[in-house]
């Protein structure tokens, strides 16, 4: 070693003395920046080179396996199964979909593997004794794809994911327009003439664009092509890089020769065309996502959060997501409450139809607690928050409804086995085309069998099927109608026996005042004497006397179990009750109320008798009555294909009134629910069935049907029995539900009619020859934003009859 | 012609490629090492190590070419004949003669390396590192040509003396040719080896460096072969003589 010569920090070699502080020395500049690379290298660095080092590396443990981490996130059954949710990415259309829910034929262990794409989620059932989450996280990684626990980072990892696309995006464009400049100046040459030398720079030129292109952002065509490679299984990208590398190989083997035509600009522009396609059908679907989340669809998305201390308080508008357990937020009326919480201050009423399935609003006041998703009706109310985001009521409600909707329809089952076709039956065709052109240069048919491969899209059959479904179901919570499953929307939109319960959803479930025969100040008599009551027929008289004077309040009420109700009011004694009780206190029965009670009780109504000091003074008609809009939603939904049924446990008599004055040919009184489940089950044996009752009561029915739909009780106890809950009352949103099922169904045949036509008409241009493949790399993301944005207009569910 | 110089760059590049070991065996090691080290996994990491290290060897040369074949255009336009190769040879033979200098104690200035591409290199290291094993191998490849070593720059410059991406290209195939035994055998055995060879190795790649230099002088300058840049590769290698035409 030379005098003054130091042994190179990095590599040894002798180098000459440093200046720099610590006697840090480098023999050359490709020392220095070695040393300064290792120093950032965050993976185990082996021992220096000189150092043998043959130790194994340790073995690498997956977060995913970690018994916290699975004690946290995943469940396991009594069978053994267990379950989790979690974030996957890296899919990009609905073959990915295809690919991952096909996890269970390639991987021993996993029972089922469902994806949420709009939610870049996976659900998976797997036996931790057979396999890990770990190796389903390395057999994923290997097909291109990456899981991980859902977090709240999940946002964020969506925008990076756009920002990577975006840049890509840019260098292809970069390179695309370069790559046309320097072939615009060849096309120039080959008319006017140019010297080789030149024609050999523009060329390089074009090759050294073209391959930026190809190795940066057209590299995840080759990732996508590789990983269906390395899994085994079929996707669009292995085609489309396929003749990348063809047309880059080519035009790369003509520049080298010097001999044949290039075709950098076509390739450069194809990966840029492709990305931009690809960015457009992404942005599309996220668009649609969003605009059907079904918790958006219910609650506000920002809040008006009270800060400051008492005397300097402000209100600010914030997102829902910065609400914190404690905060008191601001509801103004006719807003909806964003967060779960109970009333500091003010008074209003609350309509809370959407969870408790109550037609009124209710009163609420400080301490009173209101949830997400009910709407302030009268008055401004502040809120200290108990709960936000997705620990609501609400959106643990629509958890259970988004869990369910993963339920295929059949027709969703049907273009999943249709679409996973699709692919390989696009590569053979593509295969022959090449074939077919190849007499007129390997090129030409390359050119040809990339244009089909890019212009056909199963986007229809992948993608919109699912999204009308899902699209469907929230637009049908936004009015009130929660639907579990797209096969419930399939089964409602086909036709068939649809039974209805009598009581709450043919009448309006509730005893009311239909006929009254005497004087009307003594109504309000009656009415009074009946404000203590319970029973359901006094309940009525007494809710009667809300649009007379008020009268004056009796005294010594008697009620008299299974008669009636006996007051004194001043100096008379008045007595209101059964047939029975009229005969034992008054003197004479005035024939003509007495006939009008005994038509009344023919009509499926209670007659109530009134008698003052021993004489008949007035009849009343007490019932249950019909709504208003029943024959005409009976009709309606007839003329839809739908056999209407009465199925009521109540006395055949009512029944009776009630389907007559509905319209309804068949019905069945008296039946238990036991009955009313058998009676069901053998229908539904026959063809499609519909049961339209009680959450609670007709829960046995309703499950026993093919679709139940509740009209009663509470939205939770309601979606545990039946496939729908109504939450509005009525029979308008059994309507509504139906007729949005009807044009569900009917834009998804429209859609996937629409798909195959473009399918097949776009790929016999491609394969006539007609189609560049930048056109085709033009037209493909117009096809499937047709099919998306076809399905985000569709309005569904608005019509009543 | 080409031929010879591209065998005559694999046989320096074979004696300098000790040089390698030193600097870029730890990167080596670290591309191939492996949570699974079976000899297949082994094997595939250096090749994909080795590929990467190839496919940017060969784009520098073609790079490298190219800017001679542009600065040979545009001293054409001037009225001079073979400047790239004339520069390439004098800055590589000046590199060799810098480095004997230095071996010799005699202080000359050394170019501070930029720090835009330390930080670049170190930060692409970085990334690569926590890259899974075939990622990052051969990440690790590509980024080796960004080392501003300058047993591969003397190269990088012969490329350019070519006055022609292909043959450019050619000469850093021939290069990475040349450094492959060294870099794929990255052990104990090469350390050893390197160990003993540590103190003649500077005057031995500056040597040839020099050597490197009067060739390009001697095959390029001073025996023009004006060769059309639209030869194709492959008859421009098969070709150990000067091209027809030119001959002619």
């Amino acid at each position: 070693m030379a005098a003054g010569a130091l042994p190179c920090t990095h590599c040894g070699a002798p180098s000459p003395t440093s200046d720099a502080p610590g006697d840090r020395a480098f023999c050359c500049g490709g020392c220095e920046v070695a040393h300064a690379a290792l120093s950032q290298l965050t993976c185990p660095v082996p021992a220096p080179v000189h150092v043998a080092d043959d130790r194994p590396p340790p073995a690498e443990p997956s977060p995913l396996d970690d018994p916290t981490f699975l004690e946290e996130h995943a469940s396991t059954d009594d069978a053994g199964i267990t379950r989790i949710e979690l974030a996957i990415r890296g899919m990009h259309c609905a073959s990915c979909v295809w690919r991952v829910e096909a996890l269970p034929e390639r991987l021993g262990g996993v029972y089922e593997a469902r994806v949420n794409f709009r939610r870049g989620r996976l659900q998976l059932a797997f036996d931790r004794g057979r396999v890990s989450l770990g190796e389903v996280a390395r057999h994923l990684s290997r097909m291109g794809y990456d899981i991980g626990p859902v977090s709240a980072s999940a946002a964020a990892a969506r925008v990076a994911e756009d920002h990577a696309a975006m840049i890509r995006m840019a260098v292809a464009g970069a390179c695309a327009g370069n790559a046309m400049l320097l072939a615009f100046a060849l096309y120039a040459g080959l008319f006017d003439g140019m010297q080789p030398i030149y024609r050999e720079a523009f060329r390089w030129g074009s090759l050294a664009v073209t391959g930026v292109a190809l190795l940066w952002p057209g590299m995840v065509f080759f990732r996508g092509a590789w990983a269906g490679l390395r899994s085994g299984s079929v996707n669009l990208d292995g085609p489309i890089a396929l003749a990348l590398l063809a047309g880059g190989a080519w035009s790369a083997a003509s520049t080298i020769t010097g001999r044949g035509e290039v075709y950098f600009d076509s390739v450069s522009v194809l990966i840029f065309a492709l990305l931009v396609g690809r960015f457009i059908q992404q942005r599309q679907q996220r668009w649609a996502a969003d605009s059907v989340e079904l918790l958006f669809s219910l609650t506000p998305r920002t809040a008006r959060r009270v800060v400051g201390s008492a005397g300097d308080e402000r209100v600010e508008r914030v997102s829902v997501a910065a609400i914190e357990t404690g905060d008191i937020v601001e509801v103004a009326p006719g807003e909806s409450f964003p967060i779960d919480g109970e009333i500091v201050s003010g008074r209003t009423a609350v309509d809370a139809s959407l969870l408790t399935g109550e037609s009124l609003p209710r009163t609420c006041g400080v301490g009173d607690e209101v949830f997400a998703g009910a709407v302030n009706v009268s008055a401004t109310v502040r809120c200290r928050v108990t709960a936000s985001g997705a620990d609501t009521r609400v959106a643990r409600l629509m958890a259970l409804v988004e869990d369910a909707s993963g339920r295929k329809a059949p027709i969703v089952r049907f273009a999943d086995r249709v679409g996973g076709c699709f692919l390989l039956a696009m590569i053979v065709l593509a295969a022959a085309t090449f074939l077919l052109w190849l007499g007129h240069g390997v090129h030409v048919a390359l050119e040809r069998a990339v244009s089909l491969l890019v212009v056909t899209c199963p986007c229809a059959l992948g993608l919109a099927t699912p999204l009308a479904f899902t699209l469907a179901i929230g637009r049908a919570a936004g009015r009130g109608i929660l639907i579990k499953g797209g096969d419930a929307v399939q089964h409602l939109a086909a036709g068939g026996t649809l039974f209805l319960d009598k009581t709450g959803t043919l009448t309006n479930g509730r005893m009311e005042l239909v006929h009254w025969s005497g004087p009307v100040p003594l109504l309000a008599l009656v009415a009074a004497a009946e404000r203590e009551s319970s029973h359901p027929v006094g309940l009525a008289l007494a809710a009667a006397a809300d649009k007379l004077p008020a009268a004056p309040t009796p005294e010594g009420v008697t009620h008299l179990p299974g008669e009636g109700v006996i007051a004194q009011t001043g100096s008379s004694r008045l007595a209101v009750g059964s047939e029975r009780l009229a005969r034992r206190l008054a003197h004479v029965m005035d024939p003509g109320l007495s006939a009008a009670a005994h038509a009344w009780a023919g009509e499926g109504l209670t007659p109530v008798y009134v008698v003052v000091d021993g004489d008949l003074r007035a009849v009343a008609g007490v019932g249950d009555q019909v709504r208003e809009e029943a024959p005409s939603v009976i009709r309606s939904l007839e003329r839809r294909g739908w056999a209407c049924r009465i199925l009521s446990g109540d006395d055949e008599r009512a029944v009776a009134h009630v389907a007559r004055a509905c319209g309804v040919g068949e019905w069945r009184g008296g039946a238990s629910p036991e009955t009313k489940m058998a009676i069901i089950k053998e229908a539904a044996a026959k063809g499609n069935t519909v049961m339209v009752g009680d959450g609670v009561n007709d829960a046995g029915a309703l499950a026993a049907s093919h679709v139940g739909v509740s009209v009663h009780g509470g939205a939770e106890a309601s979606l545990a029995a039946a496939d729908v809950y109504l939450a509005k009352p009525g029979l308008h949103p059994l309507f509504t539900l139906v007729d949005g099922c009807e044009r569900t169904l009917r834009m998804i045949r429209w859609t996937l009619a629409a798909s195959s036509v473009y399918n097949v008409a776009a790929a016999a241009v491609a394969m006539s020859g007609h189609m560049h493949p930048i056109v085709a790399a033009l037209v493909m993301p117009l096809s499937s934003l047709t099919a998306v944005s076809i399905c985000v207009s569709s309005r569904f569910f608005r019509s009543e009859p | 012609m080409i031929l010879s110089l591209c065998i005559s760059t694999f046989l320096a590049s074979l004696l300098g490629s000790l040089h390698c070991a030193g600097m870029c065996g730890v990167f080596a090691a670290i591309a191939t090492s492996s949570l699974r080290p079976s000899p297949a996994e082994r094997l595939r990491l250096t090749v994909l190590y080795s590929g990467g290290r190839l496919a940017s060897y060969v784009a520098l040369g073609a790079v490298s070419g190219l800017a001679g074949q542009a600065l040979d255009l545009g001293a054409a336009a001037s009225g001079f004949t073979d400047v790239a190769a004339t520069v390439a040879a004098a800055v590589v033979t000046l590199a060799g003669l810098s480095h004997l200098a230095t071996r010799a104690g005699i202080r000359l200035p050394r170019l501070p390396v930029p720090g835009p591409l330390l930080r670049f290199v170190g930060a692409g290291h970085r990334l690569a590192g926590d890259w899974p094993p075939a990622a990052r191998a051969t990440a690790i490849g590509l980024l080796t040509t960004l080392l501003p070593c300058h047993w591969l720059y003397t190269f990088a410059l012969t490329s350019a003396g070519t006055a022609d991406p292909i043959a450019g290209a050619a000469v850093m195939a021939f290069f990475w040719l040349g450094t492959l035994p060294t870099l794929v055998a990255a052990g104990a055995t090469i350390s050893r080896f390197a160990g003993r060879g540590q103190s003649f190795m500077p005057v031995a790649t500056a040597t040839l460096m020099i050597g490197a230099g009067v060739a390009t002088i001697s095959l390029r300058v001073l025996r023009p072969c004006h060769q059309s840049p639209s030869d194709s590769l492959i008859g421009t290698l098969l070709s150990t003589t000067c091209h027809g035409s030119a001959a002619n």
